[in-house]
């Protein structure tokens, strides 16, 4: 997989400024085996071991005050080549290049003193998740106050007043407070600015973003992007590295389409969105969910879109006839208040909603805003302390569990992290064996045929039942625990999250299967997730949550033409989907 | 703060709960030994202690009240601190323990240093070291792990004092002589800790805030400091207070093999001779120190980490 770059042609560097990074030709392979750890002993055993190349053949440039994003989905090599720029590729890892500099320094050549002075002082990284990002048992304050004693010559009184300085520049409110406070007890988008933060305190010239915005809430997403694109503005050359095309649209001068090691589209966001050229940024581009309308397979590419094989093409919009929309789960005024420590969370106030036959209920809202204790209860997983839901109009909740079990079987559910919802050491056909005979015990291989018809309901080999789910991808994990909700034939489906952990093509796939059994098999959803693309795309109607509200809810076609509700209209500018879909 | 007051009193009750039950459990189990004390206050069953002679001895030590009676008196005295006479000292056990329990004292803080020493340097030099290294930490922790204290010390004097001639056998006062009593103990629970930590050293080593720190420019032995040792001391620190209590009983031991004075020499003396009063004393005194103990190290391990009972739900 090598060459697909030369054909592109290169746009050229954007700005008329000198390139801060300039790459030429990367190549970093690790050893096929697992490293031993020891980076010489590698080196000299090259070339009589294999080797896997992770990334091939990489060039790209960044100039002072330009933006560019290498976007690209897990395993195509994008973090690596962040990495790379710093010297942390990887143990073992061999990292080869006709050129790497960075502000003029050959970073290849670099090594212990002068590497360490390059990391932090001219190059400064910025990496996903925070809350593990930054050492959980210290305070933020002093992660910052490293990068200044590593990089500045200031004594530790003005380090300390430089921290400050660094916390407010980055937008975090009561920032002497939040000096003292470990990532822990910071938000998570509080803890991603303190990160950011210690990343553009040496001053570096150029920033390397790794996922900076993965894992949190579009309006705080969006926050963080502004504050890259301040950082850009005042002439740092920032490097964005993400799985979201949607997160590089609204920041990035350029945009680099990486998979399996190689760039293979090179332009600006615009050219990339809207006239992708090769057939992999095509199925990227068609895979996001934002914007395209409910029914339209997503993993298939957008210029030779076939009709998705298993759907009949006479099925039309989920939405279409009267005769599925019968009600199947009525939630009337659920209310959940945790106590914890003193301050009182409310989960749940006063939800009421119902889920009809065919048709999804997209339930939006920022992290802790209630949904999944919504999902919770709806499951009678959680005790709430007022409120009745009905199923197909029989009391099912409050109700003793005992007397719900039997009824059990009619509302499934499929959770965000499949892997923590299976027992690691049963085989996927224990899991399925499981669920479909509701736990009794039974002879071995007497339900094997239901087994291997669930799986080809999920789309997946039969033979996927004597594995573990340990020993499988993100997706195939996500369509097994699709097919252990099916297993009791269910009338309703509770999807809490069920795509917020998988890349953006495999989340299509997953996507359209969803969509391909609700058609089947008429059943109800309600889908949780915090991304507004995926809602509108499934989403017949959708109700957003605040504060364990529902602060609006309506058509899903509609309710963001003219939002009334603050948080609404904060929701939908923050959303690129949502903000640019307002725009047409 | 309320939440780190209320936490101490608990633990504070905890520690005077522990007392009782230690004070209890050995004042029967002592009563449930078979033999007469009052004639093993006599010098044992060879004495030949005529019957008027025993009978003193009872009234004097209240051996012929009940036996509830005699529990009631006894943890009365305990309660204003009064540990009683040691029959086979002829002085006040308190006396008797304190003149012994700082040399204990000092083998088990020393071991216990030293374990940590051990443990750290050998974590540190086995998950860096590559895969061989990583195999031989591994293999040098189970097998100090399982050496016993007796077979150790031989083999250290053998070696030390008898080969190459440096140390003494025996305990002598000064700084040298608590050497090889100190290793003998702190080997095999560098074992332990050592296990412990190199597992832990290990993740902390693979955490994303790792890459973050060499990101910013930190050297490898500043992040060892700074960052991952801390996260690797969460553990160890907890079997701390453990390890102490296995420390003190392992003096008896030690002190014997190396004649050195100290509470595990004289409970060793006090359990032969049937010095009740004497062994009560020292456990209740043992169970003190291993209590206290604990509650440093929790504490310790609440600096550390100071997420401890802050998480929420």
């Amino acid at each position: 997989m090598s060459g697909p770059i030369e054909q592109m042609g290169r746009t050229g560097p954007a700005g008329p400024a000198e390139p801060v990074l300039s790459v030429r030709d990367l190549v970093v392979a690790f050893p096929d085996r697992r490293g031993t750890g020891d980076v010489e002993q590698e080196r000299r055993a090259r070339g009589r071991r294999r080797e896997r190349r992770v990334v091939d053949g990489v060039s790209f440039q960044v100039a002072a005050g330009e933006c560019v994003a290498i976007v690209g989905e897990s395993g195509s090599g994008k973090s690596v080549t962040a990495r790379s720029i710093v010297g942390l590729a990887g143990e073992g890892a061999r990292v080869t290049a006709t050129e790497l500099t960075v502000a003029g320094q050959d970073v290849l050549s670099l090594s212990g003193r002068r590497l360490r002075r390059l990391r932090g002082g001219t190059v400064g990284l910025i990496a996903q998740d925070a809350l593990v990002s930054l050492d959980p048992l210290r305070p933020v304050g002093r992660e910052i106050g490293d990068t200044l004693a590593l990089h500045t010559d200031l004594d530790a009184a003005a380090r300390r007043t430089r921290t400050i300085e660094l916390l407010e520049r980055v937008g975090l409110p009561d920032a002497e407070l939040r000096a003292g406070q470990r990532p822990g007890q910071l938000s998570g988008g509080q803890r991603q600015r303190a990160l950011i933060a210690a990343g553009i305190a040496g001053e570096p010239r150029l920033v390397v973003a790794d996922e900076p915005t993965t894992a949190l809430d579009q309006p705080v997403q969006a926050g963080v992007l502004r504050l890259l694109g301040q950082l850009r503005d005042d002439g740092t050359g920032v490097l964005l590295i993400s799985h979201d095309l949607s997160v590089v649209l609204g920041i990035a001068d350029r945009v680099l389409v990486m998979t399996d090691g190689v760039v293979v589209e090179e332009g600006t966001p615009a050219e990339v969105f809207e006239r992708p050229r090769h057939p992999y940024t095509r199925k990227l581009v068609a895979a996001v969910p934002a914007g395209r309308p409910r029914g339209t397979p997503l993993s298939a590419p957008l210029a030779e879109a076939p009709p998705e094989a298993a759907v009949p093409a006479s099925a039309g919009p989920a939405s279409a006839g009267p005769a599925s929309a019968d009600v199947l789960i009525e939630a009337a005024g659920l209310a959940r208040t945790f106590h914890v420590t003193g301050r009182e969370i409310v989960a749940a106030d006063d939800v009421s909603f119902s889920l009809r036959a065919g048709r999804t209920l997209g339930l939006v809202g920022e992290s802790g805003s209630g949904k999944s204790t919504t999902a919770r209860l709806l499951l009678g997983l959680e005790r709430p302390d007022a409120g009745t839901v009905t199923l197909l109009g029989e009391p099912w909740i409050p109700l003793p569990e005992a007397r719900r079990r039997p009824r059990r079987p009619l509302v499934g559910a499929v959770f965000q992290d499949a892997l923590s919802s299976f027992d690691p050491r049963w085989t996927v056909g224990a899991v399925l064996a499981d669920a479909l005979t509701r736990g009794r015990t039974t002879r071995p291989g007497s339900v094997r045929a239901e087994i291997a018809d669930l799986l080809d309901t999920v789309g997946l080999d039969p033979a996927v039942a004597t594995r573990r789910p340990l020993h499988l991808s993100g997706g195939q994990r996500q369509r097994v625990s699709v097919a252990r909700a099916l297993a009791a034939d269910p009338r309703v489906l509770i999807l809490d999250e069920p795509v917020s952990a998988l890349d953006v093509s495999v989340q299509a796939q997953v996507l359209d299967l969803l969509d391909r059994l609700q058609r089947e098999r008429n059943l109800a959803y309600l889908l949780i997730t915090h991304d507004l693309g995926v809602a509108l795309h499934m989403s017949d109607d959708i109700a957003v949550m605040q504060q364990g509200r529902i602060v609006a809810s309506g058509p899903a076609a509609t309710i963001f033409d003219d939002p009334q509700h603050p948080y609404v209209r904060l929701l939908r500018d923050a959303s690129p989907v949502t903000a640019q879909a307002g725009q047409d | 703060m309320p939440g780190n007051r209320r936490w101490l009193l608990l633990r504070a009750g905890g520690v005077v709960f522990v007392l009782w039950a230690a004070a209890t459990i050995t004042f029967f189990a002592l009563r449930l030994v078979p033999g007469d004390p009052a004639e093993a206050i006599l010098g044992g069953p060879g004495s030949q202690a005529g019957p008027e002679a025993l009978e003193q001895v009872r009234r004097e030590y209240g051996l012929d009240q009940p036996l509830v009676v005699q529990y009631l008196t006894y943890l009365g005295r305990l309660a204003t601190g009064d540990l009683g006479q040691s029959y086979s000292l002829h002085k006040p056990v308190a006396t008797a323990i304190g003149e012994q329990f700082g040399a204990t004292l000092t083998l088990a803080l020393c071991s216990l240093a030293l374990a940590w020493v051990l443990a750290c340097a050998l974590a540190a030099w086995s998950v860096r070291g590559g895969r061989v290294a990583w195999a031989i930490g591994s293999g040098l922790e189970l097998v100090a792990a399982a050496v016993p204290h007796f077979w150790l010390a031989t083999v250290l004097i053998l070696f030390f004092s008898l080969t190459l001639g440096i140390l003494p056998p025996v305990s002598v006062p000064g700084p040298l002589g608590i050497v090889l009593p100190a290793l003998t103990m702190a080997i095999p629970l560098a074992g332990f800790l050592g296990q412990v930590m190199r597992e832990s050293l290990l993740t902390a080593m693979e955490s994303p805030f790792v890459t973050t720190a060499r990101a910013r420019g930190e050297s490898e032995v500043r992040i060892f400091w700074r960052h991952t040792l801390r996260h690797a001391a969460i553990p160890a620190v907890g079997l701390s207070g453990w390890a102490f209590g296995s420390l003190i009983s392992g003096a008896v031991v030690v002190e014997s093999v190396f004649a050195r004075q100290g509470l595990g020499r004289s409970l060793l003396s006090a359990v032969q001779l049937r010095d009740v009063t004497l062994v009560t004393g020292i456990v209740l005194v043992v169970a003190l120190a291993y209590t206290v103990m604990t509650l440093v190290t929790d504490l310790a391990d609440r600096a550390i980490d100071p997420r401890g009972r802050a998480v929420t739900e």
